[in-house]
């Protein structure tokens, strides 16, 4: 099982996860856009090289290629965040070496040469970053990246110059949402330069009060600096929401019970349940789950449902491809079996 | 707040966009973002926004952007033109190529052109030393302002063994 989906991190009731991800490129050889599918193939196999001179990640990571892959199976991997959807579109070009522990990914010939992703349960921004740039420092022994005094890592989009990095938190913060005080929380968070997303990143909605919090600079800041402040963004992200739930504990425990209750309710009896449907009423089962209102369901639950309601997990789970209607049956099953 | 975009729904979106050095505020309802993410590059600015304020920097007549579009980077064979409508460069030569716009594009991306982390170990030990002498250098004039001249002493010696093995 991945680690997020234990629920047990640091902080993991309100944040899930923490994720920090640094684009690189090989200095002289042409962004992946610009690669012939010989040189995508020649660039995995370098990858391949750096990690196979590294006892440790050598046993560690496992290659998938996507080209021997069905479009079923590459979209769980988005699904389970261990690629981009980006680099499910590059099926022809597209690999990516997998930690055991699934924690960790490196992608090869995304919008970037390499891609290091890792993600961690709960809030540790300084433990992802740590790895990261140990898995860094370990394929810069054998890689010459793209590398300039000034500019820093040279990246195919200017947005990603300089450290290349995204650092990430997913927090859901539904009494925030229920007290209305999230798109303040939101215009705080753009005036600190970061930015605010749905669960899947980029261009996503804000679905069952997920919210992904990312750094939007990359040059004129260390690492260090970025990880640091948003860090301490996620701190009082934390404090904030916790105050909101004592609050409405204290001022308003019979309506909040009623609107916890009614979702366990509809959850565990539905027949049919759209995903959005799905999310808001798991965003209210979790903060039953959160403020102990709602006893003996275990997080790990949850987090599991969350991520095999999804559209991919879910046939592959049936074992068949499903319409959208059937999809919603079939996971309004899956829901009951699981939480019942 | 409503969006700006369109002026109907609540604004859920927030950013700051620092344009040619000056900070703006965007913000966008749920839809109105969600249409603009699909011009999104990887994941933080759009291209518009980013070609609109390059241009609006007055660095660039609109005759000079046209002759611009059709200077090609040497090592990848990918012109200017491109990169403003895919957004994305076609190798790390194209940053020499494309020198001077991408100065002022980056400052106007990142308020910063000059990169303060993280710097390779094989290739950047002179950049690491030049780095370490620089902040010893900030260190050791605060030292000598405090007038606390042992450790002024100390620093001194620090930088001569590092620029002597540099
Ligand atoms: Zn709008
Ligand atoms: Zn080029």
């Amino acid at each position: 099982m991945d680690d997020w989906i234990k629920g047990e991190g640091p902080h993991s009731e309100i944040v899930i996860s923490s994720r920090v991800r640094l684009a690189r490129n090989i200095a002289g050889l042409p962004f992946p856009d610009r690669l012939n599918e010989q040189g995508a193939q020649r660039l995995i196999t370098t990858v391949e090289k750096a990690i196979k001179r590294n006892p440790v990640l050598f046993k560690d990571f496992d290659l998938n290629i996507l080209k021997g892959m069905t479009p079923l199976e590459t979209r769980i991997l988005v699904e389970k965040h261990l690629i981009s959807p980006a680099l499910a579109e590059r099926h022809d070009q597209g690999a990516v070496f997998i930690s055991k522990n699934r924690q960790m990914s490196i992608m090869v010939n995304e919008e970037d040469h390499i891609r290091i992703q890792v993600l961690l349960p709960g809030l540790q921004l300084d433990n992802a970053w740590d790895l990261a740039n140990k898995i860094d420092d370990v394929l810069e022994e054998t890689i010459d990246f793209a590398y300039d005094e000034r500019y820093g890592y040279l990246t195919a989009c200017p947005t990603n110059t300089g450290t290349g990095m995204r650092a990430s938190v997913m927090v859901h913060l539904p009494a925030l949402a229920l007290t209305n005080q999230l798109k303040r929380v939101f215009q705080a968070l753009g005036q600190l330069g970061l930015a605010v997303r749905g669960l899947y990143g980029e261009g996503t909605d804000i679905v069952g009060n997920m919210v992904q919090i990312s750094n939007q600079l990359t040059l004129g800041q260390s690492e260090q600096h970025i990880i640091k402040s948003l860090k301490g963004v996620t701190g009082e992200i934390i404090n904030k929401e916790n105050q909101a739930r004592e609050a409405m504990l204290k001022n308003s425990r019979i309506a909040l019970e009623d609107k916890i209750c009614r979702a366990y309710g509809i959850l565990t009896e539905a027949r049919i349940i759209s995903s959005k449907e799905f999310m808001e009423l798991l965003s209210d089962v979790r903060l039953g789950v959160d403020t102990g209102i709602l006893k003996g369901i275990d997080r790990a639950v949850l987090n599991e449902l969350m991520l095999e309601s999804q559209p991919a997990f879910l046939q592959s789970i049936a074992g068949a491809q499903l319409n959208d209607s059937e999809r919603d049956v079939f996971r309004a099953q899956l829901i009951r079996r699981k939480m019942k | 707040m409503l969006c700006q975009k369109c002026g109907k729904k609540p604004a859920v979106i927030h950013r700051i966009t620092n344009v040619g050095g000056s900070k703006q505020e965007v913000h966008l309802c749920e839809e109105c973002a969600r249409e603009e993410a699909n011009t999104f590059m990887d994941d933080a600015f759009s291209i518009n926004a980013l070609l609109s304020s390059l241009l609006n920097m007055g660095i660039d007549t609109p005759i000079k952007v046209e002759k611009m579009e059709t200077i090609k980077c040497g090592a990848c064979g990918q012109s200017f033109g491109e990169f403003r409508t895919t957004g994305r460069l076609g190798c790390d030569q194209c940053y020499t190529t494309y020198k001077d716009r991408l100065a002022s594009l980056l400052k106007s991306i990142h308020g910063n052109n000059q990169h303060s982390g993280k710097i390779p170990k094989r290739v950047g030990s002179s950049l690491r030393i030049r780095r370490e002498v620089d902040n010893l250098k900030t260190e050791l004039e605060k030292a000598v302002k405090a007038e606390e001249y042992e450790k002024a002493a100390e620093i001194r010696d620090r930088i001569k063994n590092l620029t002597g093995t540099a």
